[in-house]
């Protein structure tokens, strides 16, 4: 009876990741439509949300690396899945308040491996995988995006380049409701898959499901609830965040702005098809720094590219800080309901918080601002 | 470190990620060039001229969706 009430509190955290995953992280994916004006800002995120839904149908592949390739279904529990929820929605409003896309998919896979460390030791660690799965490919990724959306440029201006910007500018715009779409479906693959693979880990842990990988299977109703809660996300929006990615890097033109989009949804679906769970905000950010170096380094506002990688540097490492920590706090409260019960509530209070702090300090980006 | 790091799948993603980004930009790129050339064409009677300015976007744009499509197949059936 108390593994089942943490398995539904770890699920309802899960999903709350996801719904913070989609409020953080997607506002990157509209952010280069809105900044070129190839979609208004409603428009933009209102679409996201739907492909970011459908996108989550697409593949089980991430789910199945989340859930069996990172750390040992068998020797962790219910509780330690808890911890390294929170530790992730900590770091993710931690990054929220300062305006940093920092990712959220690095902060999910620390966290948890943070608790696994704290409660089970380095045994319970896949490190392979960790290293193969989740460290080579967050540091691949961004450089890959960034690279093929310099070239893709690059060809762009080689064949547009004589012809009136008007009609090229105007195409590309049209372009981007496409290339747009197709980063915001890459990003629901690849992102409410982590969430799935969580809740599966849950669910091996807890003994609903089987361990054996050979018997992998994702409940419908994960998939379902999991594409829900990101979509969800999604649509109330980050406008902070979009702000950051859509014009303090670059100042972008619709060219760059289809190269960026096209290069990022490129790379996330080919990492996706190897069941790769990359960081979208890396990934997208790369993109769109590769678009704007290709054509005049200064334009890359390399300050603010400076803290998002910052960020990203500390984001392993902290969320895993927090995910032990957190376990370690519940683990006071002993072994049953009562601590998953007693740090929901305490980070419950203290996302209200800096909610209000952040209102307080000056209203939020709106739409109309974004 | 060859036995942890996954070259051919990494490879793979590289060259995929590349020829996708580049591939598709490439040809929208096409698309615009011939839709902006048939306008202009037409404009000015060079009717010939600018049936093959149309043809070529729309050869370009089917490659693009055609790589779009494939590539989303490709994705759910393997």
């Amino acid at each position: 009876m108390q593994s089942d009430l943490i398995l539904v509190i770890v699920v309802a955290t899960a999903l709350t990741f996801d719904f913070t995953n989609g409020f953080h992280d997607t506002a990157n994916v509209v952010a280069t439509s809105i900044s070129t004006r190839a979609m208004s800002p409603r428009l933009a995120v209102g679409f996201a949300a739907i492909l970011n839904f459908v996108g989550a149908f697409i593949s089980l592949k991430v789910a199945a690396t989340v859930a069996n390739g990172i750390v040992s279904a068998t020797e962790v529990t219910t509780t330690v899945i808890f911890a390294g929820l929170v530790g992730a929605i900590a770091w993710n409003l931690v990054t929220w308040y300062f305006g940093l896309p920092s990712s959220s998919s690095h902060a999910l896979i620390g966290g948890v491996v943070g608790a696994t460390l704290v409660a089970a030791g380095t045994s319970a660690i896949n490190g392979e995988g960790l290293v193969s799965k989740v460290v080579i490919p967050a540091l691949i990724a961004p450089t890959l995006a960034f690279v093929a959306a310099g070239l893709a440029i690059l060809i762009a201006y080689r064949i547009v380049g004589r012809q009136r910007p008007g009609p090229v500018n105007r195409g590309f715009r049209t372009g981007q409701i496409a290339s747009g779409g197709l980063l915001a479906l890459a990003h629901g693959t690849n992102d409410a898959q982590k969430t799935m693979g969580v809740i599966t880990l849950a669910l091996i842990a807890n003994g609903n499901l089987s361990s054996d990988p050979a018997k992998f299977h994702v409940p419908e109703w994960v998939v379902i609830s999991a594409a829900v809660a990101i979509a969800l996300g999604t649509y109330t929006g980050g406008w902070r965040i979009i702000r950051t990615m859509g014009s303090r890097i670059i100042k972008m033109d619709p060219a760059q702005g289809f190269s960026a989009q096209g290069a990022g949804a490129a790379v996330i679906l080919a990492s996706t098809h190897f069941g790769y769970p990359l960081s979208t905000t890396q990934v997208i950010s790369g993109g769109v720094m590769g678009a704007g170096a290709a054509r005049r380094l200064s334009a890359v506002r390399w300050g603010v590219a400076g803290n998002i990688a910052i960020a990203w540097i500390l984001t392993l490492p902290a969320s895993a800080a927090i995910g032990g920590l957190v376990y370690g706090v519940t683990r006071i409260f002993g072994t049953g309901a009562l601590g998953p019960v007693v740090v929901s509530v305490a980070i419950l209070a203290a996302g209200i918080g800096v909610f209000a702090r952040r209102l307080q300090r000056g209203s939020p980006i709106t739409a109309a601002e974004a | 470190m060859s036995t942890i790091v996954d070259t051919t799948t990494l490879l793979d993603i590289i060259g995929v990620s590349l020829l996708a980004a580049v591939g598709v930009t490439g040809a929208f790129s096409l698309a615009i060039l011939g839709a902006t050339r048939f306008s202009d064409l037409r404009r000015d009677g060079r009717a010939v001229e600018a049936a093959c300015f149309g043809v070529l976007t729309t050869l370009a744009l089917a490659a693009c969706a055609g790589a779009i499509v494939y590539g989303i197949v490709e994705i759910q059936t393997k």
